[in-house]
């Protein structure tokens, strides 16, 4: 411990400590003695104050009992009461008992003699005084009461009141006097308080000059070795190493550090040094990894190239431009062979694909079997450049195969001067194989994008709406076909169509959104096999019936879509409805008849009835029984032909002469009269002449059977551009326009009662349109409530010659024939339209004649002999003749009669033909007519 | 005297029924359509309508709804639809007997009697 002690009594901490300690020491003492000082004279200053504040108190008590003794006694003398006399009794044993106090107090000389003049007056009052006085009250002497009273009592009393009075001021100015001073004590306290501290603050900072005195001399000697180290400059440490203190430890430590650092610093020099030698070695590295950085980066992006594009063109491209940055050539060409994309550089495209075309057969082999193979050769004088020397250049020629071993692109290269090294055609040859990979991943992109396009095709030409849904319901594939049943807009849904935008757009359309909605949403949520169906309809002024089925699409067992098909089914919905129509039609047509049949039979078999009754009713049988076959034969009749199982037995058909022929049938018509007008130089066509037949019977039959009031039916048949066309026109009840469209369909009779009587199957329009659409021909009509119909129809003719006289056609040259047999009828008619002329054709005397009124005719041939008519051709020629209006028209008779010349004169016939004649004579007779006009 | 109004389109089938019915005591009327019936029902009083189905214009239907509400002679309804369905909505309608063409003069008189004897 001697050692620590002695540090302790050397070091900077233990001094300080020291002189700590006695300042703090010296400090307490002096506040000590300072305060017991201050205390003991307080303490005799507050005994004087108490002593003189008592003695004041008794002095002033005295004199109040005094003059109470005075008060009392002069009372008892004037009243003579003895309550008095005891009270002044009591305040003469009070003042007997503050003046004992007084006794008992220190008392100054003065004090003491009042003392004893008081002690004296009191036994003189008590012993003289007092009794004679109470006597003579007793007495009522009051003259000696008042001797006594001025015997110098009176004055005794004055007296020590007055001297009480001014012991009392004095003792106040003591009083007063002892407060100053304790004042001044304090201020001098105050005083001694205040030196005191600065004496301390004197020595504290004394003390503390000395410590840092001690402390910041030797840090200033550090400081300064330190900067002479820094700056590097000599320096001297032993006097602070021979100190004692922690400055000692401190130096010395320095000291060693000092002489670390310069060991160190040597030893960095070399280091750094050796560091500079590196740095420039790594610049030289850098710059080399750059390089080789920048020859990464193209590889790199021939690398993407290689792997991920999808075009030859780019392919080349960017071979093209990575190999002649990798081995600067002065001529590089790539092409692709069997398409026209190449890459070249340092020639023509022209000649470019001229020189990969003009290869050998030699060269080709050499490729397909080496690959690479390089031509060294000299440089012609043509190709020099700036350069005029002999030099060489070497040709590179460079193969990519295919998995097959054939060539598919050819790479060629020329480097001028500069041979291509066994790295540069190894490096080559692994490039020119991945490019060969790369070809072969475009042919199989090529293939797979043509399928896909090809499915994308298929289905969008597909008729029925396509579309396929996720696991969520969302729309990825949609085909054009449902967008136009859904009049959907969007067709190339760049990204899944959510499903309830779907379901939404598609509810607005439909029928039963609901259902629709359940349908859709099940049909996502479910896995399930076969396909689930569901009918709506959209709505619209058109409804559109559809057909939806849903199936599950899987993968594996896992269900990852659904497949919706929605097929437009309005057209076999339509063909639903009308079948069934059609049944409850057809059921009631047959249960009508046969009700009468059945009825009528019956009534025979059971009744007894009358011949004419019985007539009757076998009629009325045979009637419903015919217009049953009728039915059933339509009926069968068009389900053939609609089922395409009718055979057709084309022939080359004369329609004018079948029409002739079957107006023929109907020349007994009672209402109505059946004629023809021939306007058609070309009647020439190809069908089945049953079923034209068919046409024609069902239309002419109409015309009559919807005329019931009568009138004229007109077949006209004419040329128009390639076809025939065929007129039957009546002037019948007509057909409401809003009903003309829909009565081509199957029993569409327009149901009012006018037709309702007049029967039919309601078969015979669909059946000639049938008929008619087989034959390439049209077929439509006119009409005009209660005014009549026009049924028209075309047949396409057999040969499409040109019209031959076209313009005898325009000129509207009309001849009208009056003729009862059909086929000379037909004859003449071809006869005189191969002149050009217009044949209208009468059976009807009365009919010819009115229409001999209105049209403007060239002439008029007449048969004398109608079988059916009453009348006979002298009839109408007599009419002609009178009426003004047709007199002028020249009139030919054609008769099997001898010319009745008598007659013919009379009328003024133009010619008399007597049957048989030339059809051709009668023709240029006609003609001449015409030349006359 | 009992009236039986027959309303039917086709002439034959109302002869069919005139001639059954004749020479039995019945007076028969004949209307040829629906609104014939209608008006001949206002004038005259019957004890049955024979009434058809199908009928242009005014179909027997149609003519059982058009009928005033103080008729209450029954009405036997002529049909050729006969299936169970066809027959439940004429009875519906308001028609108090069915009867399927074709039918027996036999079985529709004997309809007729039970009708006018009930």
């Amino acid at each position: 411990m001697p050692k620590s002690t002695a540090f302790l009594k050397r070091s900077i901490r233990g001094r300080f400590f020291q002189m700590l300690f006695w300042l703090t020491a010296t400090f307490f003492i002096c506040v000590i003695a300072f305060y017991l000082y201050v205390d003991q004279q307080n303490k005799h200053l507050q005994t004087q104050r108490e002593h003189l504040t008592e003695k004041l108190e008794i002095v002033a008590g005295m004199q109040e009992h005094f003059i109470g003794i005075s008060f009392r006694s002069r009372g008892y003398y004037a009243f003579q009461n003895k309550q008095e006399l005891a009270l002044l009794y009591k305040e003469l044993r009070s003042f007997e008992e503050l003046l004992e106090q007084f006794s008992r107090l220190k008392l100054s000389e003065e004090e003491q003699k009042l003392y004893s003049e008081l002690v004296q007056f009191l036994e003189n009052y008590q012993t003289a005084i007092l009794p004679k006085t109470v006597s003579y009250v007793e007495n009522n002497d009051y003259e000696s009461l008042r001797k006594i009273s001025n015997s110098g009592t009176n004055d005794l009393f004055n007296e020590f009141v007055a001297y009480t009075k001014e012991y009392q001021e004095k003792t106040e100015t003591e009083r007063t006097q002892l407060f100053n001073d304790t004042i001044t004590q304090g201020q001098m306290f105050t005083m001694l308080a205040v030196l005191l501290s600065v004496l301390i603050l004197i020595a504290v900072s004394l003390m503390m000059r000395k410590v840092l005195k001690n402390l910041i001399q030797p840090i200033e000697q550090l400081t300064s070795v330190t900067n002479d180290f820094t700056v590097g400059q000599p320096f001297e440490i032993r006097n602070l190493v021979v100190r004692e203190d922690e400055f000692s430890t401190l130096a010395s430590s320095f000291y060693k550090m000092v002489q670390s650092i310069q060991e160190k610093e040597e030893v960095l020099t070399t280091q750094n040094e050796e560091l500079v030698a590196q740095q420039d070695e790594l610049q030289d590295k850098q710059i080399q990894l750059q390089d080789s950085l920048d020859q990464l980066e193209k590889y790199n992006a021939l690398n993407h190239v290689l792997t991920f594009t999808l075009e030859k063109q780019d392919l080349a491209d960017t071979l093209h431009r990575y190999l002649g940055d990798l081995y600067t050539f002065d001529i590089n060409i790539f092409y692709w062979l069997e398409s026209d994309i190449y890459a070249a550089k340092g020639v023509s495209p022209q000649s470019a694909k001229k020189i990969i075309e003009n290869l050998d057969i030699d060269k080709r082999t050499r490729l397909i079997e080496e690959k690479i193979f390089i031509i060294t050769r000299e440089v012609q004088p043509d190709e020099y450049h700036i350069a005029k020397q002999r030099y060489y250049c070497y040709d590179l020629y460079a193969a990519v195969l295919n998995k097959e071993g054939d060539l598919v692109a050819v790479m060629m290269a020329t480097r001028e001067g500069y041979p291509f090294t066994q790295d540069d055609t190894r490096s080559l040859a692994g490039i020119l194989n991945r490019v060969s990979i790369a070809f072969e991943r475009i042919l199989m992109y090529e293939a797979v994008e043509k399928a896909r396009q090809l499915n994308q095709n298929i289905i969008d030409n597909v008729s029925e709406g396509i579309q396929l849904v996720n696991k969520t319901g969302d729309v990825i594939l949609i085909n054009e076909a449902l967008c136009q049943l859904a009049h959907y807009e969007n067709n190339a849904i760049e990204q899944p169509l959510r499903q309830d935008d779907w379901l939404q757009h598609l509810q607005q359309l439909c029928d039963e959104p609901q259902v629709l909605h359940e349908f859709f949403e099940t049909a996502v949520m479910e896995a399930f096999q076969g396909s689930r169906k569901l009918r709506y309809s959209i709505v619209g002024e058109m409804p559109i019936f559809i057909e939806m089925y849903a199936t599950s699409i899987y993968e594996g067992n896992e269900k990852v879509g659904t497949m919706f098909v929605h097929r437009d089914i309005t057209k076999e919905y339509e063909i639903d409805q009308m079948k069934s129509e059609l049944v409850s039609t057809v059921s009631h047509e047959l249960r009508t008849p046969l009700s009468s049949v059945l009825g009528f039979t019956e009534l025979l078999l059971t009744k007894n009835l009358h011949q004419d009754r019985q007539q009757k009713y076998i009629e009325t049988i045979h009637k419903e029984a015919l217009r049953l076959t009728n039915l059933i034969n339509d009926f069968l009749d068009l389900q053939r032909m609609e089922s395409g199982k009718q055979q057709y037995n084309m022939h080359t058909l004369s329609i004018n002469e079948m029409v002739f022929e079957l107006v023929n049938r109907h020349r007994h018509e009672k209402k109505h009269t059946v004629h023809v007008i021939d306007k058609a130089q070309d009647v020439q066509v190809r069908g089945d002449e049953e079923r034209l037949v068919q046409v024609f019977i069902n239309l002419i039959g109409n015309a009559i059977k919807f005329s019931p009031n009568g009138g004229d039916v007109i077949i006209t048949l004419e040329n128009k551009e390639n076809m025939l066309q065929v007129s039957i026109q009546d002037e019948g009840i007509g057909i409401p326009s809003q009903e003309i469209a829909q009565l081509f369909r199957k029993f569409k009779r327009i149901d009012n009662s006018a037709r309702r009587t007049i029967g039919g199957t309601g078969l015979g329009l669909a059946i000639c349109q049938e008929i008619i659409t087989r034959h390439r021909g049209q077929i439509w009509l006119e009409s005009e409530e209660g005014k009549g119909t026009t049924v028209h129809f075309t047949l396409p003719l057999e040969n499409h010659v040109e019209k031959i006289s076209e313009q005898a056609n325009e000129q509207s040259l009309n001849v009208i024939l009056v003729e009862d047999d059909w086929s000379l009828a037909l004859l003449l008619s071809e006869e005189f339209k191969s002149k050009g002329l217009n044949v209208i054709h009468h059976y009807d005397l009365q009919r010819a004649y009115e229409d001999a009124c209105t049209i403007p005719l060239v002439g008029i041939v007449i048969d004398l002999m109608l079988t059916d008519s009453t009348e006979d051709g002298w009839w109408l020629i007599e009419q002609l003749k009178t009426s003004e209006q047709t007199r002028h028209i020249p009139i030919i008779i054609s008769s099997a009669l001898d010319e009745a010349k008598d007659k013919v004169a009379h009328y003024g016939i133009a010619k008399y033909f007597t049957k048989p004649y030339s059809p051709e004579e009668l023709s240029s007779v006609l003609l001449t007519f015409l030349e006359d006009v | 005297m009992t009236r039986i109004l027959i309303v039917d389109d086709e002439e034959i089938l109302r002869m069919l029924i005139y001639d059954t019915l004749e020479g039995l005591g019945y007076e028969v009327d004949e209307a040829a359509d629906g609104q014939e019936a209608l008006e001949k029902v206002v004038e005259h009083t019957y004890d049955l309508m024979i009434l058809d189905y199908m009928m242009p214009n005014l179909t027997g239907i149609e003519v059982l709804e058009q009928l005033p509400a103080h008729i209450h002679f029954p009405i036997l309804m002529l049909s050729a639809k006969s299936q169970e369905e066809d027959r439940q909505f004429v009875l519906q309608k308001g028609a108090h007997y069915f009867m399927a063409k074709p039918f027996s003069p036999s079985e529709l008189l004997q309809i007729v009697e039970e009708i006018l004897h009930a």
